[in-house]
């Protein structure tokens, strides 16, 4: 091998090594770090749990900012109106998101109210590449049995995290809010206003 | 004449009347199976999401609401209060198990006989070692249960489950699980397993159904009083889980208007919460 030949190979080498370093992939994350951040929202979550009190606004104000932290609110609305959201206003879009925020937390507050062991067992974490990860989980609550609760998470645009989706019993709360809110939209010819304060109105805002 | 045998034995007989009933109700059954069959791909819903029946399904499912609010949901309230869980689940682990023999059928409709022969071992270890099926032995010994029906057979033979259906009191349903469903319960063995007629039979299916919905209890709840359109919420999980029950799991595509997301308004918006995700973040 002469050595120019040996150099360009070294270059390549060299290129190859750096690209591989520092390619931008998806998985910022691993399926075990999406497997360790649930576990870390859920023992967060059960630490909250003994305050909740059954009454939907308090416990509502009180999983608020812990939703806020850990769900991917701006992904969970953007696909709940679908294309919608192309003709909604910046002040829209802001109401459209804090209607969402406010379902979630009284659908937290509701489900989970009774939840209140520890017991946590990962089942299986699969990779959906682009798609985020599907982490499988079972929960106890001291009287019903076990539930399986699925977990879809992805990172955002900083890399860190967050809950996208949670699956129960084979029901998905972000197609039902889809599901729902598509509906709404063609009662109320488009008027995503209409919408809004149909959810406001339907959450006690 | 009333008939009131609680013998729980395979050759009982039938009585002329039933057997007429149930030879019209399959009758009525088969032919709209066939129509469901033959539909024309058209009138299938691409992906089951399409509600052509909306019309005549919204105010069916608004009776059923109706009807669960004054009577089916607070039947179950009590229902719970006044029965311990281990014998709510001893009644479920009993109706549950005389559907074994129809699953299993249907496993081997399927082309699945490793289903079919779990679904054979479980029903013969809880109807001898489960008391006729009061207990779910079968689950302790890791013979897990295998649900499944003449609507996933036919799933799994490629018909689609065309437009999404309301059934007065029966609920949700579409065009191929309903007849699916009047087909399997009318061929049931375990109808022929006379456990008891007329008003015993009558109780037995209440207890059924109001045990099912004690069993449902919250979920039920949640979908049908706490969201922001019962009726679409209704349709979208019944449609869901048939769709998970068939094996056709679909992530929802976070990605489908990419162009959208990847716009510059995203990079701008991103973070920018209605209480601040941001600063939540940024104590971190």
């Amino acid at each position: 091998m002469t050595p120019m030949r040996r150099l360009a190979a070294c270059c390549w080498a060299i290129s190859l090594a750096l690209l591989l370093a520092f390619a931008p992939t998806r998985s910022f994350a691993s399926t075990e770090e999406a497997a360790e951040f649930v576990k870390s929202a859920w023992q967060e979550f059960l630490q909250l749990a003994p305050q909740l009190t059954g009454d939907a606004d308090a416990d509502s104000a009180l999983l608020s900012p812990y939703l806020q932290d850990r769900a991917y609110l701006d992904r969970i609305a953007r696909f709940a109106v679908g294309r919608s959201w192309r003709e909604m206003t910046p002040d829209q879009r802001s109401r459209f998101k804090g209607a969402v925020l406010d379902l979630m937390s009284r659908l937290f507050a509701r489900r989970l109210v009774d939840i209140t062991t520890p017991r946590y067992e990962l089942v299986r974490t699969v990779d959906a590449a682009r798609q985020g990860f599907i982490v499988v989980t079972r929960l106890w609550s001291e009287e019903n049995d076990p539930i399986e609760v699925e977990w879809r998470v992805i990172p955002n645009k900083q890399g860190d995290l967050k809950v996208v989706d949670f699956t129960v019993e084979g029901i998905s709360m972000l197609v039902n809010y889809r599901g729902e809110i598509s509906a709404l939209l063609e009662q109320n010819d488009g008027d995503i206003d209409a919408v809004i304060e149909h959810i406001e109105s339907q959450s006690g805002r | 004449m009333r008939h009131t045998s609680t013998t729980f034995s395979p050759h009982c007989r039938r009585s002329t009347n039933s057997i007429l009933q149930r030879g019209r109700l399959a009758s009525i059954a088969a032919s709209l199976l066939c129509l469901a069959v033959i539909s024309p791909p058209s009138l299938a819903a691409e992906n089951g999401d399409d509600d052509p029946l909306s019309f005549i399904n919204r105010p069916i499912h608004g009776f059923n609401r109706i009807a669960d609010r004054f009577a089916l949901r607070p039947l179950a309230w009590v229902y719970r209060q006044v029965t311990p869980k281990p014998l709510r689940n001893s009644v479920g682990n009993f109706f549950g198990n005389l559907k074994q023999p129809v699953a299993a059928a249907n496993h081997i409709l399927q082309g699945d006989a490793e289903a079919a022969g779990k679904t054979v071992l479980r029903f013969v270890t809880n109807t001898t070692l489960g008391l006729a099926g009061l207990m779910d032995v079968a689950s302790e010994f890791g013979i897990e249960d295998q649900p499944t029906d003449l609507g996933l057979t036919l799933a799994a033979w490629g018909v689609d489950s065309g437009p999404y259906l309301v059934l007065p009191l029966l609920g949700p349903s579409t065009v191929r699980d309903a007849p699916a469903w009047l087909t399997q319960r009318a061929a049931d063995p375990a109808r022929d397993l006379e456990i008891a007629e007329g008003d015993g039979d009558l109780a037995l299916t209440s207890l059924q159904v109001v045990n099912g919905r004690a069993g449902a209890y919250e979920i039920i709840n949640e979908v049908l009083y706490n969201s922001a359109d019962s009726y679409a919420a209704v349709k979208v999980s019944y449609l869901q889980r048939r769709r998970r029950q068939a094996g056709q799991i679909e992530l929802p595509d976070l990605f489908e208007d990419e162009e959208f997301w990847e716009d510059e308004q995203w990079d701008e918006e991103e973070g920018e919460e209605t209480g601040g995700t941001e600063s939540t973040r940024s104590q971190e």
